[in-house]
């Protein structure tokens, strides 16, 4: 008996040498698959016949099925390779190893929607997601049909491979069907939102980043969208999209902090209060894309500034986010000193050639050289006006 | 004399009859009749969120919402409007589309106008390349190979 398992062993090592070389020219160096690339070499009947000695011993023993499938496929007998396979799947249908062999079976065969069923499980009960995902970007960017039936299953791991696939470079737009389906069902997490709309900005499709933030948006919040988003800062900030959002990093690392508090002189409730604390400022404290149409519009708000001491003072300025190095449209008068609130106003033409832009609060000249500010600075009710 | 100016009456009368008449075609064979406020078209069937541009930028719109010439309308997803023009043109858009209201264009014309905002799947996937064989992950193949040499060292397999 010991002799038997330790034949038994041997063989499996055997096995495990050619599979592994049957595995190297599968996939060449750089991880790449050179199907249809399965040999045909001739039957080992001797080994054949060890396997179904083990299986009749033990008919449970995936391991030998699985050997046996890989065997019969590297010998070009596919249909009953998929047989054998599918006879580990049913002993061991939630075992990792069975799913993985068995979908990259499918995979190879071409048999796509058992691969995807069977990607689907490793990703929902294993967490394989480092594995399974680059392959089920693949076949998403293929347009394999059978994609629909995960989509309209909405399994748990959809969002991770959103996020996953957006930042691996997956064509953002194709990313686009699945969020939407995440968001109808108020599952998106701000993370895939902010992944899809930063990838389609960086490809140009500004209309297309505005449409899906717009999507996210609660009812309440569509109202009064406005050319500038919660240009009364009444709102908590998500970060995400075409909301305000502010330099990353704490206080220290900034040199200043962000908030929107409550105000008294302002409209409504609350107001934007950026508290410099007099280091060296290297980023706008505060920003949101914008995504308007071509035309001339009048930018206006109220500011109340409280001892804010610079050599150049702070201005509201508008560029091209969509051209390169973000060419300069417009800018405010620069801020200083200390006022109550009063109006402030300018004008920006947004040419033909700019679909999308920035609306940012930054030290004046921060580009000419080191700035330097302390003070605070309130802003409050910017909104962006069309002129006719 | 009187006859004389009767007949001038009645023909002065007659002209401008006529070029009252001639008024009054004119008038209703513009394409659009323009309301004293400058609109042209209303929102109707408004089913989930349809924004509209206003002067201060996008805000939602309701049924019955009269629209200018250069209102865009948008329509999020899950959302439907119909923009009937005055005219009797309804123009219909599907969830996120984006129409602009124009003035003078033929009902056809109007009609083809929505633009859809986001690529559809298949549109997307057409655009995307093509993969001609799906990669596997080098682990993937011998992710068995690894199960049988462990799981020869164990006396039984069964599913977890």
């Amino acid at each position: 008996m010991a002799a038997w398992r330790a034949g038994s062993i041997a063989l499996a090592a055997f096995l495990t040498w050619r599979i592994i070389a049957v595995n190297a020219l599968l996939v060449d160096e750089n991880g790449r698959s050179k199907l249809p690339a399965v040999t045909h070499a001739a039957s080992e009947g001797t080994d054949r016949q060890a396997l179904v000695q083990i299986l009749r011993d033990d008919p449970g023993e995936v391991a030998a099925l699985l050997v046996l499938a890989q065997d019969l496929e590297r010998t070009g007998e596919a249909a009953r390779a998929a047989r054998t396979y599918e006879s580990a799947l049913a002993v061991a249908p939630m075992d990792r190893d069975t799913l993985r062999a068995a979908a990259a079976f499918a995979l190879r065969q071409g048999r796509m929607k058992e691969a995807l069923e069977r990607l689907d499980m490793l990703a929902t009960y294993f967490g394989d997601h480092d594995t399974v995902f680059p392959v089920l970007a693949q076949l998403l960017q293929a347009g394999d049909p059978n994609w629909t039936a995960i989509t309209a299953r909405g399994p748990s791991w959809l969002g991770a491979f959103i996020t996953s696939s957006c930042r691996q470079g997956v064509n953002p737009a194709l990313l686009v069907a699945l969020l939407q389906k995440r968001v109808a069902a108020r599952r998106a997490e701000p993370a895939e939102v902010e992944c899809v709309t930063e990838k389609l900005r960086a490809v140009g499709r500004w209309d297309a980043a505005y449409q899906v933030w717009l999507n996210t948006l609660p009812r309440e919040r569509l109202a009064d969208v406005g050319f500038v988003f919660n240009g009364g800062f009444e709102f908590t900030s998500s970060g995400v999209g075409f909301d305000w959002r502010t330099a990353p990093g704490t206080e220290r690392e900034t040199g200043h902090s962000v908030e929107f508090a409550l105000s008294r002189g302002g409209v409504g409730k609350r107001a934007l209060r950026v508290t410099y604390n007099g280091k060296r400022q290297v980023a706008a404290a505060v920003a949101q894309y914008l995504a308007l149409v071509p035309g001339s519009y009048e930018l206006h708000g109220l500011a109340r500034i409280d001892s804010l001491n610079s050599v150049r003072g702070l201005q509201w300025v508008l560029r091209c986010a969509a051209q390169e190095r973000a060419p300069l449209l417009a800018s405010s008068e620069r801020f200083l000193g200390s006022s109550e609130w009063r109006p402030f106003s300018f004008e920006v033409a947004i040419p033909a050639n700019c679909t999308g832009q920035t609306l940012q609060l930054e030290p004046a000249g921060m580009a000419d050289g080191t700035t330097y500010l302390a003070g605070t600075a309130w802003f409050d009710e910017l909104r962006l006006r069309r002129l006719h | 004399m009187n006859a004389k100016i009767l007949g001038n009456r009645a023909r002065a009368s007659l002209r401008t009859g006529a070029g009252g008449l001639l008024i009054a075609l004119l008038a209703a064979t513009q394409p659009y009749a323009q309301k004293a406020d400058g609109s042209i078209a209303r929102l109707r069937s408004v089913t989930g969120n349809v924004l509209i541009s206003r002067e201060s930028g996008l805000a939602s719109g309701d049924d019955e919402l009269r629209l200018s010439p250069g209102t865009r309308v948008i329509t999020t997803a899950n959302s439907t409007v119909v923009v009937e023009y005055d005219d009797g043109c309804r123009v219909t858009l599907k969830e996120n589309q984006r129409f602009e209201v124009e003035k003078g264009k033929a009902c056809a014309l109007l009609v083809a106008q929505p633009q859809s905002i986001l690529l559809t799947p298949e549109g997307a996937a057409a655009t995307a390349f093509s993969v001609a064989a799906v990669v596997i992950p080098a682990t993937f193949g011998i992710g068995a190979v690894t199960f049988l040499i462990e799981s020869r060292s164990k006396t039984t397999v069964s599913p977890s």
